[in-house]
């Protein structure tokens, strides 16, 4: 297509000069004369007509490819700053779904505290006071219980040993039954302790 | 250089470039031709041939265009004068300045100067219409107005400048005719220069976790490849007729069709988590209808990301919608309907005539697509749309065939000789002279026919007979003819005529003597025309008149003698009553009384002796009350008439006013009776039914007593048999308190 169009566009501007050549040819069969020379210059004027009409056409042809460049510059800038812009925007997508992320796991948290209801500072303050002022009383309730323990441990050994002497006093070691039995409880189990015997008679 | 410079100022020297722009202010007016002509022979002097004058030209457009200092419209006006002066100096004189240096010039400066400036350039077309008559593409200025507009189109981007090569397919229209065949394309070819390669689909740039996201975007993943495949296939028409292409055209174009129409009714968007388009929102029609600001053309603007955002735009879908339907309608030209059409049609262009031919399923398909698409339109712009396309499709069609016969010339063939002609004669017919009447008024037929009228003329029409009222003489002769008449008639019809004639005549005779003799009516009897007329003529009319009355005065005197006659007769019975009714009344009223009271008394006691007979008869005897009762309602009844019976002949026997008064004293009398009678009646029922009631009650109590002590039915029917027993033995009881009241009565009367 494009030839076609080159051929018929040059056929139409070979005119000019066609014309001019068979003009020369024409004027050397000829003898000089002012008529031909004036027909001669006229017909050059023509053809430097022609070579003027070209030199503008091409001026204006640049000129339009300077205006399309310009556009097309235009244009590529324009899409590189979109394209960090998209890439930006992008960037902040991620960072705002992570805190979306973030928001709803300390929503999951804040629910079931939410739902029972609030209460003020103050109040938080109080609660924690009288809490302490019980934690107190409780460790000093747990000293005095540790103080009772012991004394109740060493009255409990005086009251054994106070048992074991009458024991020994009002039975002796006649009766073989006693003997026999405990003996045999002592030898088999624990024949280090003398303690333990003396529960089991109880 | 310096040949350039001669040459320019010669022009302007012969040419006040100046003057010639303000006189073509209005272009190619009078007054510019005449200034031309009065400068052409200066201006031919001034240059040796045509040669130089054409150079001159050129140099003088070239340096106005190249000044830049100068405005561009100013520029122009220069250029348009100068572009003038040819025109007009062609009509001048043909061999010193050609026809085509206009359009020459034109061309070489559309060259020189940049698209916006040939905008304004190409005006000048626009401006001078004369230009363009007597314009044929092959030959003249044709070629080269073809030439300046195709390598204008070819410089100009149709999507930046639709305008300016809108501007020029407009001029290319004015200029040459429709029926040219270099811009027919009769071969049917198709544009498929700009057609764009396949569209493949980009992977997602952001993850997709929801499920119900999932679902959605594989929706429009799928939806956003069917349509940039339509879209490929829809730049290249004729390829779509391959057996392997159609199926997938015909489903893409459905599921597009159908996300449309989803799309409308506002269920697309619902199975993404964030909607575009919220389903539920209250401004939904005015999303329903959005129209981004400048749209997305469906050419270049492919991307997946804004997909989503092209379908929520309206024009988008309609742009598509109407794609397709263009291109249904293109596809079912190769129906066989539309085949057999156009064999019907005779088309003779072979290169239009399709090859190939639609199956009968995708010719359903294809038809129920373009109705979903048209109902698309019709709910999206109300109609207007769907038929401003069908108007389309129609004139196109029109066209087709056009093309499809050859092209043939829309001129009407000239009318035939031979019809003008006849035309012409008929013409000349009507508006000939008309024929002149062969006699006008008061000619010889006439006076003719007025002579032999006869009896007919204007002098018969003034006779006296024919406007005066007729006298009733003049009806006697016809009434004696119609009552002949009637008395010989054998027929009911002639005997109904000449009665129904005798009466016309004899009231329009009685109508006519009103005015004169109205005194003459009282001799006339009952409508008679003789006695009429004899009265009018004062002939004496007694002998008949006697006749007539007898009859009716015959009637009301035997009338008038009856009632004489009892007049007299009251008269003497009045008299008679008076001398008989004065010595009666002082002797004898003591005396009559007193007889009276007697003869009453007797007939009394008898009446009731007769009375007591049938009570003892052997009747039942609870019916003897009744006897009684009506025994003395009978005795009374009898008493009445005998009373009646007595007042009759008392009267016959003593015809006086003084009888009447014993008789109204006898009913007294009677009547006192009758009362103490009924009295008597009374007390002895009511003694009856009270004895009757002592007697129930008593029965009462016995059942009380006895019934706590047995419950036995055998008792209960003794009981009932005991009771009717007694009931038994009240009754004699009745019959011997019967013979008891005649005694009482007749001590009664003894008292009276």
């Amino acid at each position: 297509m494009e030839e076609t169009a080159i051929r018929s566009r040059l056929t139409v501007e070979e005119r000019p000069l066609k014309r001019l050549i068979s003009r020369c040819l024409g004027f050397a069969a000829q003898n000089v004369d002012e008529a031909n020379l004036r027909d001669l210059e006229i017909e050059f004027s023509a053809l430097s007509a022609f070579w003027l009409r070209l030199q503008m056409q091409l001026d204006m042809n640049a000129k339009e490819v300077d205006v399309y460049e310009g556009e097309l510059k235009k244009t590529q800038t324009f899409c590189e700053a979109e394209k960090t812009e998209i890439s930006q925007l992008e960037q902040d997508l991620l960072v705002a779904q992570e805190e979306l992320r973030k928001r709803e796991q300390y929503d999951e948290l804040a629910k079931p505290i939410m739902s029972k209801g609030l209460r003020s500072r103050t109040e938080q303050q109080e609660s924690i006071g009288k809490l302490q002022d019980a934690i107190r009383e409780l460790e000093e309730e747990n000293a005095n219980y540790v103080k009772a323990w012991n004394l109740r441990k060493d009255i409990f050994d005086e009251t054994l040993k106070q048992m074991n002497h009458l024991q020994s006093i009002l039975h002796p070691p006649s009766n073989p039954e006693s003997d026999s039995e405990e003996g045999i409880a002592s030898e088999g189990e624990n024949p280090s302790s003398s303690s333990s015997t003396q529960y089991k008679a109880k | 250089m310096e040949v350039q410079k001669g040459l320019i100022e010669a022009f302007y020297n012969t040419y006040p470039l100046e003057k010639a722009k303000e006189l073509d202010k209005s272009p190619l007016c009078s007054e510019y031709e005449l200034f031309i002509k009065e400068l052409w022979p200066s201006i031919v002097e001034s240059f040796h041939n045509s040669t130089e004058f054409e150079t001159a030209i050129r140099f003088c457009c070239y340096e106005t265009a190249r000044k830049s200092e100068i405005g561009l419209e100013e520029r122009l006006k220069c250029l348009f004068a100068i572009l003038d002066l040819l025109v007009i100096g062609n009509e001048i004189n043909e061999s010193f300045c050609d026809h085509l240096l206009p359009f020459l010039i034109l061309e070489e400066l559309m060259d020189i100067h940049t698209v916006n400036e040939c905008a304004k350039l190409y005006e000048y077309f626009e401006t001078r219409p004369s230009l363009m008559k007597g314009i044929v593409s092959n030959r003249g200025r044709g070629p080269v107005l073809l030439r300046i507009s195709n390598e204008l189109l070819r410089r100009l981007s149709r999507q930046e400048n639709s305008s300016f090569c809108g501007r020029i397919d407009i001029l290319l229209s004015k200029a040459f005719p429709p029926e040219e065949r270099s811009g027919a394309n009769l071969r049917g070819d198709y544009n498929t220069v700009h057609s764009f390669g396949k569209v493949e689909l980009s992977p997602p740039s952001t993850p997709i976790s929801d499920r119900t996201d999932l679902s959605y975007h594989k929706k429009l993943n799928t939806l956003f490849t069917a349509y940039w495949d339509l879209q490929c296939m829809c730049s290249n028409p004729p390829k779509l007729l391959a057996s392997d292409t159609l199926p997938k055209f015909i489903d893409a174009a459905g599921s597009a069709i159908q996300a449309f129409e989803s799309i409308l009714q506002n269920t697309f968007f619902n199975g993404k988590s964030n909607p575009t388009i919220d389903p539920n929102s209250s401004s939904l029609l005015s999303e329903k209808y959005i129209t981004l600001d400048k749209g997305f053309p469906s050419k270049y603007i492919y991307s997946r990301s804004l997909f989503e955002y092209q379908l929520s735009d309206e024009d988008f879908r309609l742009q598509a919608i109407l794609q397709l339907i263009i291109i249904f309608d293109f596809l079912l030209d190769h129906s066989k309907e539309r085949i057999e059409r156009r064999t019907l049609e005779k088309w003779t262009n072979k290169a239009v005539i399709p090859i190939v031919i639609l199956s009968d399923e995708d010719t359903s398909k294809l038809n129920e697509l373009s109705k979903e698409a048209y109902s698309f339109l019709h709910t999206a712009r109300c109609g207007s749309v769907q038929r401003t396309i069908k108007e389309i499709i129609h004139i196109e069609g029109n066209w087709k065939l056009w093309k499809g016969l050859g092209c043939p010339s829309l001129e009407k063939p000239l009318v035939d000789k031979a019809a003008i002609d006849e035309a012409v004669e008929g013409l000349k017919k009507l508006t000939n002279t008309p024929v002149k009447l062969r006699f006008a008024m008061g000619n010889a037929a006439l006076s003719r026919l007025w002579e032999q009228a006869g009896e007919n003329t204007l002098d018969d029409l003034k006779k006296e007979e024919r406007y005066r009222i007729p006298s009733p003489e003049s009806f006697l002769s016809g009434v004696k003819a119609d009552k002949f008449e009637i008395e010989e008639a054998v027929r009911d019809d002639d005997k109904h005529f000449h009665e129904q004639s005798l009466a016309t005549k004899t009231w329009r005779a009685f109508r006519s003597a009103i005015n004169s003799h109205l005194q003459n009516f009282s001799d006339t009897g009952l409508g008679d025309v003789e006695l009429l007329c004899n009265s009018i003529e004062g002939k004496p009319t007694t002998s008949k008149i006697t006749p007539s009355i007898p009859p009716a005065f015959d009637i009301h005197i035997i009338e008038g003698e009856e009632l004489l006659e009892e007049m007299k007769k009251r008269e003497n019975v009045k008299h008679n009553s008076q001398n008989f009714a004065s010595p009666m009344q002082t002797d004898a009223e003591g005396d009559i009384v007193q007889n009276e009271e007697e003869k009453e008394s007797v007939e009394v006691e008898e009446g009731k002796h007769k009375n007591d007979l049938p009570k003892v008869s052997p009747k039942p005897p609870t019916e003897g009350v009744d006897s009684e009762v009506n025994g003395e309602s009978l005795v009374q009844v009898n008493k009445v008439l005998k009373s009646e019976d007595d007042n009759t002949s008392e009267a016959s026997k003593d015809p006086s006013s003084h009888v009447k008064s014993p008789e109204n004293i006898e009913k007294l009398k009677q009547n006192d009776d009758h009362f103490e009678v009924t009295e008597e009646i009374t007390s002895t029922i009511n003694s009856k039914i009270s004895e009757k009631q002592e007697n129930n009650v008593a029965e009462t109590i016995l059942e009380v007593t006895s019934s706590p002590k047995s419950s036995e039915n055998s008792q209960k029917q003794s009981e009932i048999t005991k009771k009717r027993g007694r009931d038994e033995e009240d009754e004699p009881s009745d019959l011997h308190s019967s013979p008891k009241r005649p005694k009482t009565g007749e001590d009664g009367e003894i008292v009276l």
